[in-house]
């Protein structure tokens, strides 16, 4: 059997196929599936400062292979986060990535710095690219210099590996990959959602109550595999590759183009055991193809390979 | 939602366990204009399956179309194993439904969420259904039925053509009252007319009314203007309420945020909940009508 185990500037995981934020919850509700141990690890749903209610329905809107969701980061407060999800989380045995977000640098470093004092937390992932909440992510996400300054201010009172989540955006999305790698950044994951929208011709308005929202699904896989492949020859960081991926094939595409470990997003959401379904047939692809590891495909669609 | 200790809980736990079903489809039929009747067997989920509750239903193995359905499930028979589904041509996933033939095997999520609740013995009840709203309300009305409690049902359409389930209500023993908005059958107008009228003469006490069973409770299911003008009939004529609510739905499992609505608690306080997780069916002083 081969090794499934991988390791992301001291992030040390049992198989690298994560659950993506905002589509796990805390992880509750997958119980009745499958124990909270059995992915990766799990990039828990993203949290503000304080409690957040987040937009009018409709969120979600169906699109060709994927779905639009403008959910705006509906979350119960980070102190409820480490007072009670993150507890019951290590618990069940789960590695846990806090995904942290805000409307302001301030935001950012209150948040950092409560997240210091809490135990058993395995990595914290910045969200810089939510394009979901007013004057927040999608102003930092598209600015290699206000990326930066959120990094700077995060790694600050970081005490465990520091994951900045890269928006697809963005025209050039290894300007941004550099900025925050510059300041300090352990880990790239990328990417979020791409901006977009739905309209109903029915009622002659947008789908969403917020107009427009983060797409994502199969429809994006292209544009996030050539942005990992991207950013892969550009910094010298391991990434965290999703976008679309739904099945095993998918993501051992990710780790040729230069993914070091994969988030399933979506997919959880549509095929609740999406995620042992992709570790089972990674380990069978890797066994079938002669690999002993994970880690002996990893940037084989790179140039120069 | 939460359940008093006098009534049945009829909660989702009691079907966790394998949520993934694969049922085999053994009817699919044109039941009215553009709404279709469908049977699956599964027995596991029949025997789970309680009314308000609903299934997510995969149509396709491929990418498309990306999410699956929510449909409220109509009838619950577990001597036959099967369940069924009412539901009505809307876009490509029902069209997709239509076609399909008996024989066809039909993945699904399910029972999911939280189904109506009821106290124990006879009584009265009152049901009122708006459109595809009729549809969760059948397999309560035979549950209360079972039960020896008088049931009323109201139920609301467009026009005659759009109207299903009248002979089956009135095979389980049910009172129905029928209005459509064009006056092709029943009283002519919305539904909450001749709701109103019967609230008005049955709420409060049993005394001086045609009937000796106390009025117990209201169950609504349908579109959200209609739900919200039950909810203030209720409010009006002091009447406890469940109101089925609908939201568009990304995982129907409680993991994504995607079918939120606000509900408030005896003390004001207002809760983001899930309609697939706490819901689908919340009692009508609690929720929070927007707009
Ligand atoms: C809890 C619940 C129970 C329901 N029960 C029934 C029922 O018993 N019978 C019935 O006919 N319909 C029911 N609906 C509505 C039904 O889910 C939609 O009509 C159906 O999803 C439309 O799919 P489509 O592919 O034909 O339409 P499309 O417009 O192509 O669907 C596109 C997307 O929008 C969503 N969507 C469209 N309309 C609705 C809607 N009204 N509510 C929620 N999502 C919607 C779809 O699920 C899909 O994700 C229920 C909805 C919910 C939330
Ligand atoms: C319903 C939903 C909610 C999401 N919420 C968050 C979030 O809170 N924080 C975040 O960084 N990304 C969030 N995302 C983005 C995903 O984590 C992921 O980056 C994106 O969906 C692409 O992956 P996918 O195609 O596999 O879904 C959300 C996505 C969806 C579909
Ligand atoms: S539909 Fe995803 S939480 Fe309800």
């Amino acid at each position: 059997m081969a090794d499934l185990k991988v390791n992301l500037a001291g992030l040390a995981l049992d198989n690298p196929v994560m659950a993506a934020s905002g589509t796990y919850g805390f992880g509750r509700e997958f119980l009745k599936f499958y124990p909270s141990s059995l992915p990766g690890a799990i990039m828990a749903k993203g949290l503000t400062v304080e409690p957040t209610a987040g937009n009018p329905t409709p969120r979600i809107a169906e699109t060709p292979a994927g779905m639009l969701n403008s959910i705006g980061l509906q979350n119960p407060g980070v102190d409820a986060f480490i007072a009670e999800e993150l507890p019951w989380l290590k618990s069940q045995g789960a590695r846990v990535i806090a995904n942290i977000n805000g409307h302001s640098l301030k935001d950012f470093e209150e948040i950092s710095r409560r997240l210091s004092a809490a135990t058993g937390l395995d990595a914290i992932e910045v969200n810089i690219s939510c394009p979901n909440v007013d004057n927040g992510g999608m102003f930092f996400g598209t600015d290699p210099a206000l990326a930066a300054q959120v990094t700077k201010v995060v790694k600050k009172h970081c005490r465990v590996p520091l994951i900045i989540k890269l928006s697809p955006n963005v025209t050039d999305i290894t300007a941004i990959a550099k900025a925050v790698a510059a300041e300090g950044a352990d880990i790239l994951s990328l990417i979020n959602t791409l901006l977009g929208m739905a309209i109903d011709r029915k009622t002659r308005r947008p789908v969403l109550a917020r107009q427009v929202g983060g797409l994502s699904g199969p429809a994006v896989k292209p544009v996030a595999l050539r942005m990992v492949w991207q950013v892969a020859q550009t910094v010298d960081l391991p990434i965290i590759g999703m976008g679309g991926i739904v099945s095993a094939e998918d993501a051992i595409e990710f780790f040729l183009a230069g993914a070091a470990a994969v988030a399933v997003g979506s997919g959880n959401l549509t095929n609740p055991y999406c995620i042992p379904e992709i570790v089972a047939g990674i380990s069978q692809w890797l066994d079938q193809e002669g690999y002993v590891s994970i880690n002996d495909i990893r940037g084989l669609a790179l140039p120069g390979h | 939602m939460n359940h008093d200790s006098s009534t049945v809980n009829h909660s989702r736990q009691q079907a966790e366990g394998s949520l993934v079903k694969k049922a085999l489809l053994t009817r699919n039929q044109e039941i009215a204009k553009g709404i279709y009747e469908m049977e699956l067997v599964e027995p596991d989920l029949a025997a789970a399956a309680r009314p308000g509750q609903f299934v997510m239903l995969s149509i396709s193995k491929g990418l498309e179309p990306f999410l699956r359905r929510p449909f409220g499930i109509a009838g619950i028979e577990p001597q036959k194993g099967s369940i069924r589904l009412i539901y009505q041509l809307a876009g490509r996933g029902t069209k997709q439904m239509a076609a399909w033939e008996a024989g066809r095997p039909v993945e699904l999520l399910g029972p999911l969420g939280n189904g109506f609740a009821w106290e124990n013995g006879p009584g009265r009840a009152v049901l009122a259904g708006g459109g595809m709203g009729i549809a969760p309300l059948l397999p309560l009305a035979k549950a209360l039925r079972s039960l020896n409690k008088e049931v009323t049902v109201f139920l609301g359409a467009r026009s005659l053509d759009l109207v299903f389930g009248i002979k089956e209500l009135g095979q389980a023993g049910c009172q129905v009252q029928l209005a459509t908005e064009d006056g092709s059958a029943g009283a002519a107008g919305f539904v909450t007319l001749p709701l109103e009228a019967y609230l008005q003469k049955n709420a409060g006490s049993s005394a001086g009314n045609s009937s000796s069973a106390q009025l117990q409770g209201l169950y609504a299911c349908g579109p959200t203007p209609f739900l919200k003008a039950v909810s203030g009939l209720c409010d009006r004529y002091s009447i406890t309420a469940q109101l089925s609510l609908e939201e568009r739905m990304g995982c129907g499992l409680g993991a994504c945020m995607g079918c939120t609505v606000q509900i408030k608690d005896s003390a004001g306080k207002i809760k983001q909940q899930r309609v697939c997780y706490e819901g689908p069916v919340f009692k009508a002083e609690e929720v929070v009508f927007h707009g």
